[in-house]
């Protein structure tokens, strides 16, 4: 009897992060970085062909870093920005000292919904380039959406009116993604497959000159105390199809 | 005559609590926590492997068995909820406003902790998904609200400028049609054990076990109310939890009828 594969829905992803914690990790992650002025310095952002799940499975669930260890077919695709939601960023190490701070508000706004607008994006199976465009027109269609009402602590101590970001390029729903044909695109096992992004001279000159990712404070123990821990910026490439596998309970090899 | 069975819709769900305060027998509930740095010391939180309705509540759990399923069971579709209380956990059991609220708290456990998150599925030893916390949306769950600006009468005390700020939300659009899909159903025999794991990111773990709580919603008494006075206060613990949930149908005896094999039936042909 013949191998006899059996098509599963799959979602395959890979992020990359930006956060000064990165620069704590005693072994780098690839392609990570700890400062948005250390993003600048690169020409491509690249997904699926450097990392794997070892990182982990928030972040990717590539069983190999740059081949494809089953045959997928891709319907979908999205790159989606997002930015802390506790979205009020203050300097590191927090000046945790009464008395009124600075910080920063509107970085997450900014990494969610407007450098996505002056990013482009690439996607090839092995050396074939089959989708070029603009990454606003690739959203995640998945993450946080919510609302914050009232208008929290005005103290200027700790608190601070904390700001809220939940929102993002698209509508969070799984049926808003850019979509291939209608057969999606056949992806062999074992091909190379990547996305790459690159950011305009505007945006790189903004992160050039940012500080940060700054930290959000939190209340820790004990309490009334507090502890400023480094935010994260990610950038998340998504491919959603189907994956072929041997049927289930079943060996056919 | 054969046995028959009839679809019916139905849901599968277990839910990891994290509270300061548990109730009766909530606290011998495996897997649930009562500080965020307890949470923080597992890597991995596990779903439909040790809780049933009985032991925790049908609001948290339905499962009849803790690691099986009882039934036949076709899975269209899968999802996971953060959620987290509307009102930010107050560190103290007064209001000295301002500065004792912990604003970030419901923030960034219903909306960052996700990005921080995997998931997985298991029927037996099958891995059926695996996937980012964030784009496995539960398709149901708070969504927006409405604004305000808290009372500003600064006459008396601070008890009118209390730091009111609620926070709703959920991950993706809670829509009954924005799960993980599964077109090809998960047909799952009776009896098949099943599970769910939840993996916290080094990062989101880092930032856990720092965490104070979870606290309490603190609010003013009804005599406070009306005569705004240090007094005593409302305290009330706030409750964070992850909820995993498996919609499809599943396989039942037709309801009101017998038809089990070797049954005695009257009126039988």
């Amino acid at each position: 009897m013949g191998y006899m594969n059996v098509k599963e829905k799959w979602f395959y992803y890979d992020t990359v992060m930006v956060s000064p914690w990165v620069g704590t990790l005693s072994h780098p992650i690839p392609g990570w970085y700890s400062s948005f002025s250390n993003l600048a310095t690169s020409d491509a952002i690249t997904f699926f062909n450097s990392r794997n799940k070892a990182i982990g499975l928030a972040y990717n669930n590539q069983d190999a870093r740059d081949q494809l260890p089953f045959a997928l077919v891709a319907e979908t695709v999205s790159i989606g920005f997002f930015g802390p939601s506790a979205a009020s960023l203050y300097g590191t190490p927090c000046p945790c000292v009464r008395g009124v701070k600075g910080r920063v508000d509107f970085l997450s706004a900014w990494w969610e919904d407007e450098v996505p607008q002056h990013t482009s994006a690439v996607f090839k199976v092995n050396q074939d380039e089959r989708l070029k465009t603009n990454c606003a027109m690739l959203p995640a269609s998945y993450g946080p959406t919510g609302f914050a009402q009232g208008q929290g602590d005005t103290s200027t101590l700790h608190g601070n009116s904390a700001s809220v970001n939940a929102g993002g390029m698209g509508t969070p729903h799984l049926k808003y993604r850019w979509e291939f044909s209608a057969d999606g695109i056949g992806i062999p096992r074992r091909a190379t497959m990547s996305v790459e992004i690159r950011f305009t001279e505007w945006v790189k000159g903004w992160m050039a000159t940012l500080w940060g990712p700054g930290s959000i404070e939190f209340a820790t123990s004990p309490s009334p105390a507090y502890v400023a821990v480094p935010s994260v910026f990610m950038v998340q490439c998504m491919i959603t199809g189907r994956r072929e596998v041997q049927q289930r309970g079943e060996y056919h090899a | 005559m054969d046995y028959k069975n009839v679809a019916e819709s139905a849901a599968l769900y277990d839910t990891v609590v994290v509270c300061k305060n548990m109730y009766g027998k909530e606290s011998s509930i495996g897997g649930w926590f009562t500080t965020f740095a307890g949470f923080s010391a597992n890597e991995k939180h596990t779903f439909f492997k040790s809780r049933t309705e009985g032991s925790s509540h049908l609001a948290y759990c339905n499962m009849q068995s803790a690691d099986n399923v009882d039934f036949v069971f076709k899975v269209f579709s899968f999802g996971v909820r953060f959620f987290a209380p509307v009102n930010p956990d107050c560190l103290n059991y007064q209001i000295l406003s301002p500065s004792q609220y912990a604003e970030n708290m419901p923030v960034w456990w219903m909306f960052d902790l996700p990005k921080f998150c995997g998931i997985d599925f298991r029927v037996q030893q099958d891995v059926i998904i695996e996937n980012t916390c964030l784009a496995t949306p539960s398709g149901y769950g708070p969504r927006g609200g409405g604004g305000a600006q808290p009372a500003t009468d600064t006459r008396v005390g601070n008890a009118n400028q209390i730091p009111w700020k609620a926070v709703t939300g959920t991950i993706g659009e809670p829509s009954i049609d924005n799960r993980f899909p599964l077109p090809n159903p998960i047909e799952i025999p009776r009896n098949t054990p099943i599970e769910a794991n939840v993996y916290v990111s080094e990062y989101g773990r880092y930032v856990l076990r720092q965490l104070a709580g979870p606290e309490s919603t603190v609010m003013l008494n009804e005599n406070q109310v009306s005569t705004p006075a240090y007094a005593d206060y409302l305290s009330m613990p706030n409750r964070y939890g992850i909820q995993v949930s498996l919609y499809g149908y599943r396989e039942v005896q037709q309801r009101g009828q017998y038809f089990a094999a070797g049954a005695i039936q009257s009126g039988r042909e």
